[in-house]
């Protein structure tokens, strides 16, 4: 039965290409109507090639285990802002999406999907943010960035900006974004900057461009990002609470009834027997059921969602 | 080593070997000449090559800094260390980059394209190698470096630089691999080359060879013509010619060669002449009348026919030669050779009609002998032996016909001894004896005869051939005996002497006539052995002798001063007169007018030696031979011997008595003695008495007596008991 589902596969990821043949850029998104019978899967996306191609196998697996419900085919749909996804999944052209917690956050609070279970990615179901200094800064606490500047990955990023902006925030701090991390920020804020990717973020601290930087744990434990030889003239001085790396949630435009079918198949895929299709899947090495820790989490972040960010 | 090879072959092995040398020499310059200017060409390639690589590099690492210089324009401004990483990685990987530095506007490093930026901030003083500028090169310790650096802009305002180094080394590698390609390819193109130049030479060297051979050809072509020509010169091919059609040094070889070749076969043919043609008298010689004869006796054993072989020999002709000098000689055996040619030929002798004879060929085979041959043509029985005969009469008429000299006119006569092929012999050898006992026997008989061999001539042969050998052992066994005949002094009849005179008693056989054995000796080479014989047994007779009478007795002894070894026989007469037989008494020697013939000056001087030894000589059997006058002025005499037979005939004839009376007056007037020899009768003596002959000897007084009898004889011969004649038989003294 396996062999004909993957061979059934091949034929529909064909179809689910030829699908977005139009309007698969970033500059026009497709908004592509969730025809009778195709199981849609989306997410926001800037990398639109390559994420059509990690989501298309398993809209075709779940279209396959929702067969009985007249699903024939799968489908992929790719938001270019999350705003344009709560849109989609508001019309109810989206029947799954796959996102990261803060996404998640605003899908279930002004999309109305709900969060069906937590994805393991590379064997990590969660990370956290941590902000680091030179380690010759003498800088300890947060507290003591007051009136210097922190760098951040980029706006999109949720451990990389969204996070440790809210750990200081929630420290107390005020933030004020500057045009150049040359630029000084008023003596009682925090500046921030964007780096535009997590080496720069540690270069620019390492290089006292910045006082402060803030990556996730698994960016600070990667030598690409992080060199080693570069680590070690560096401190973290303060870590978030860990947070989901990726979440699955259901459109209302799916049954309950579908929605459980749907939970329950991939929370029965095999880390070694369905390995393919997991590792096709964003680089899905399994699931996990929704507990508590994670409801405390997302009842976390919602609140302090900025309104539509 | 070109000794034994045809002149063809030698040239074209040195022609060959030329042209390979040549070509060798020239390839191998050529090869050289091209090694060179490969080698040139490789080096100037790779300057070349390298200068060229230098300049790619420059140009490339320039706009390389310049395409840096554009994308990280935005990394620079915005510090984008990732993005600025990302592209430099791109460079280093793509460039054999030894180094690359962003600088910021400051100056400053902002990036070195490692990961950690090590150098970061530092000032570009500090990380640009010294002397490290724009377009330039700089000389670091282990290679050179190219510096290529380029400002970073943003709206026309520098905001930073960008330096990329690159070392000569890569550019090293690079031109090392074009200059290996290179070389590489030169070596192909040498290797095509030598190949090319291999057939070419081969080429050549084929070429060389065949125009050697064409020019060996033409060169050696007239060589080897004239080389045929003396080949068949060679071989006698008369037809052999030396003909060149070229005017060049051959065509003059040629016509040297061919005016060689005519002179020499001229030459061989005078020589041929003279080889088998008397000088003297231009009739054939002896060697061509061995080769003739021997091959008419081929082609009548043959055909078995038969011919005579005449044997002529000229009589007296010695004496012409001796009397008259060899001029007269030779111009008789010239005329005796015309008148013999004119014999020749067929002709048909009239005697009897019948004989018709071919006197085929005359030689002369000697000094004054010649030989003839007859055939008989049309007669079936050449044994007729009156066809020869008329034949060889002719021949002796027509020599004796006088001939005229230049002091007038002689006629000289010829014997003639046949034989018969193939009766009396079948070789030349057994025909010229045969002819030659014939011719003796013709000789024998007066005036010119021919004799036809008989088998009688070889048993005197036979005889005489015994006899000699008899006497050379009564010689060595020393059985000859001498007597003494006396000789008396005419007036006083006293006996002032004796000859000495040889016998040859034989026991129990008829005894040997001195004439005949004198004869065989003279014939065989023995007389100086019998006058040797002579002069011991003198000495050893009269050394018998001892009475004083006989010791003084005078002794006549006859030495033919011609026929014997001189020096030893006089030695030993030499020795004799000084203290042997002879000393101490008077000697005389006889010389007979034969010894004195040659007028040879040996002669003369032994005759002055014995003259100085105390001898006297004198002239014996005055008036036979030729008696010239001559001899007596010539030679110096004391004495001669009137001949027996003018003494015989003295009582006979008045034509005798003159003339020995003349023969004593000239001795008288010449102051010569003379002595009569033969004196058998009173009568005789009496004539020579009257005549004022000096000396007798002769039976009317004794025959030569044994040395035991000397003195009785003597005695009675001085008693006058000797008068008469005496009975016992006793040999005529002949002369010697």
């Amino acid at each position: 039965m396996l062999t004909v589902a993957h061979r059934c596969m091949g034929v529909l990821l064909l179809a689910a290409s030829l699908l977005f043949v139009g309007p698969q850029t970033h500059a026009a998104p497709s908004v592509q109507a969730p025809e009778a019978k195709r199981f849609v899967i989306a997410r926001v996306s800037q990398n639109p090639g390559k994420h059509l191609n990690q989501l298309a196998p398993m809209a075709e697996y779940l279209a396959g285990v929702l067969a009985d419900e007249g699903f024939v085919a799968g489908g992929v749909v790719l938001a270019q802002t999350t705003d344009e996804l709560v849109a989609l999944v508001a019309a109810g052209r989206v029947h799954w999406v796959t996102e990261t917690a803060y996404t998640a956050s605003l899908l279930v609070e002004q999309a109305g999907m709900t969060i069906r279970a937590l994805k393991l990615k590379n064997g990590v179901a969660s990370y956290q943010s941590r902000v680091f200094v030179r380690r010759d800064a003498g800088i300890e606490t947060l507290q003591d960035l007051a009136g210097r500047v922190v760098a951040f990955e980029e706006p999109d990023s949720f451990s990389g900006y969204f996070m440790p902006s809210l750990m200081l925030q929630d420290d107390g701090l005020s933030l004020a974004e500057l045009r150049s991390p040359r630029s000084a920020p008023p003596a009682d804020h925090v500046g921030y900057v964007f780096a535009r990717s997590e080496l720069n973020v540690t270069q620019w601290v390492h290089k006292g461009l910045v006082q402060a930087g803030a990556l996730n744990n698994l960016d600070w434990n990667n030598p690409k990002r992080m060199p080693l030889a570069m680590r070690e003239s560096l401190v973290v001085i303060a870590e978030s609470r860990p947070f989901p790396r990726a979440l699955e949630l259901a459109s209302p435009a799916l049954s309950e009834t579908a929605a459980a079918r749907v939970t329950e198949a991939l929370l029965q895929l095999d880390a070694s027997r369905d390995a393919r299709l997991l590792r096709a899947y964003e680089k899905a090495s399994g699931f996990l059921p929704v507990d508590q820790e994670l409801l405390q989490t997302m009842e976390y972040l919602r609140a302090r969602l900025p309104g539509g960010r | 080593m070109f000794g034994a090879a045809p002149l063809r072959r030698q040239y074209m092995l040195a022609g060959g070997l030329l042209s390979l040398v040549i070509t060798v020499a020239f390839a191998a310059f050529y090869l050289t000449e091209l090694r060179q200017l490969n080698r040139q060409f490789e080096a100037v390639s790779q300057a070349g090559a390298e200068r060229a690589g230098m300049r790619a590099m420059e140009r490339n690492i320039s706009v390389l800094a310049a395409s840096l210089s554009e994308s990280l324009t935005v990394p620079l401004y915005r510090l984008d260390f990732d993005a600025a990483l990302e592209t430099l990685e791109a460079v280093r990987r793509g460039h054999d980059v030894e180094f690359v530095y962003v600088l910021d506007a400051d100056g400053r490093v902002f990036h070195d394209g490692t990961v950690t930026v090590e150098t970061f901030g530092e000032p570009a003083q500090a990380v640009l190698p010294a002397g490290c500028d724009t377009g330039s090169w700089t000389a670091l310790a282990a290679s050179r470096l190219f510096c290529a650096g380029h400002a970073i802009t943003v709206g026309g305002q520098v905001v930073g630089q960008v330096y990329v180094g690159v070392a000569d080394t890569s550019v090293a590698s690079d031109v090392q691999f074009a200059a290996r390609q290179g070389r590489e390819a030169l070596e192909q193109s040498w290797r095509q080359q030598v190949i090319r130049l291999g057939l070419v030479f081969l080429a050549g060297v084929l070429l060389t060879l065949w125009l050697t051979r064409r020019l060996v050809a033409v060169l050696v072509r007239p060589i080897e013509t004239l080389v045929e020509a003396a080949r068949g010169v060679t071989r006698g091919d008369a037809g052999s010619q030396f003909e060149l059609d070229r005017s060049d040094e051959f065509g003059e070889l040629a016509r040297t060669l061919q005016a060689m070749t005519t002179s020499l076969r001229a030459g061989q043919q005078a020589l041929e002449r003279s080889a088998n043609e008397d000088a003297l008298t231009r009739i054939p010689n002896r060697q061509c009348f061995e080769r003739e004869v021997g091959e008419l006796i081929k082609q009548c054993s043959h055909a078995q026919r038969s011919f005579a072989l005449l044997y002529l020999d000229l009589d007296k002709f010695k004496e012409i030669n001796d009397g008259f000098g060899h001029g007269a000689g030779d111009v008789v055996l010239r005329t005796v050779a015309d008148r013999l040619n004119t014999c020749l030929g067929p002709l048909t002798l009239g005697d009897c009609g019948q004989c018709s004879v071919d006197v085929k060929q005359v030689f002369r085979i000697g000094g004054d002998e010649f030989v003839l041959t007859v055939e008989v043509t049309d007669a079936s029985d050449t044994q007729t032996n009156p066809c020869i005969a008329a034949s060889a009469q002719r021949i002796i008429d027509r020599l004796t016909a006088p001939m005229g000299l230049e002091t007038g006119q002689q006629e000289i006569g010829a014997s003639i001894g046949v034989a018969m092929f193939p009766r009396d012999g079948r070789t030349i050898q057994d025909l010229m004896r045969c002819a030659d006992m014939a011719m003796y026997v013709a000789k024998a008989q007066p005036n010119g005869a021919y004799s036809f061999y008989d088998e009688a001539f070889a048993r005197e042969a036979d005889r005489r051939m015994r006899l000699r050998r008899e006497l050379d052992l009564a010689l060595r066994s020393d059985a000859l005996a001498l007597v003494y005949q006396p000789i008396l002094d005419a007036r006083s009849r006293r006996v002032i002497g004796c000859e000495v005179l040889s016998r040859w008693p034989r026991p129990d056989q008829e005894p040997v006539p001195p004439g005949v054995f004198v004869g065989i000796a003279s014939s065989y080479h023995l007389i100086h052995g019998l006058t040797g014989w002579m002069l011991g047994r003198v000495d050893r007779d009269l050394a018998r002798m001892t009475r004083r009478r006989l010791k003084r007795l005078g002794m006549s002894l006859n030495i033919p001063l011609a026929e014997v070894d001189l020096e030893d026989t006089l030695t030993q007469v030499e020795s004799l007169r000084r203290k042997g037989a002879l000393a101490n008494r008077r000697v005389v020697i006889e010389v007979t007018e034969s010894a004195l013939l040659q007028d040879s000056a040996e002669v003369k001087e032994a005759m002055h030696r014995l003259r100085d030894a105390g001898c006297e000589i004198w002239l014996d059997d005055f008036g036979t031979g030729y008696s010239a006058l001559s001899y007596l002025h010539r030679f110096q005499f004391d004495g001669i011997k009137i001949d027996r037979q003018f003494v015989r005939d003295l009582a006979l004839t008045s034509a005798a008595r003159k003339l020995v009376r003349a023969i004593i007056q000239m001795a008288k007037a010449l102051d010569f003695r003379t002595v009569a020899e033969g004196v058998e009768t009173d009568a005789q003596r009496r004539i020579l008495v009257e005549y004022g002959c000096d000396y007798l000897q002769g039976f009317l007084f004794s025959p030569g007596v044994s040395p035991q009898d000397l003195p009785r004889v003597i005695a009675e011969i001085e008693r006058g008991d000797a008068e008469l004649p005496r009975t016992e038989s006793v040999m005529r003294a002949s002369s010697l």
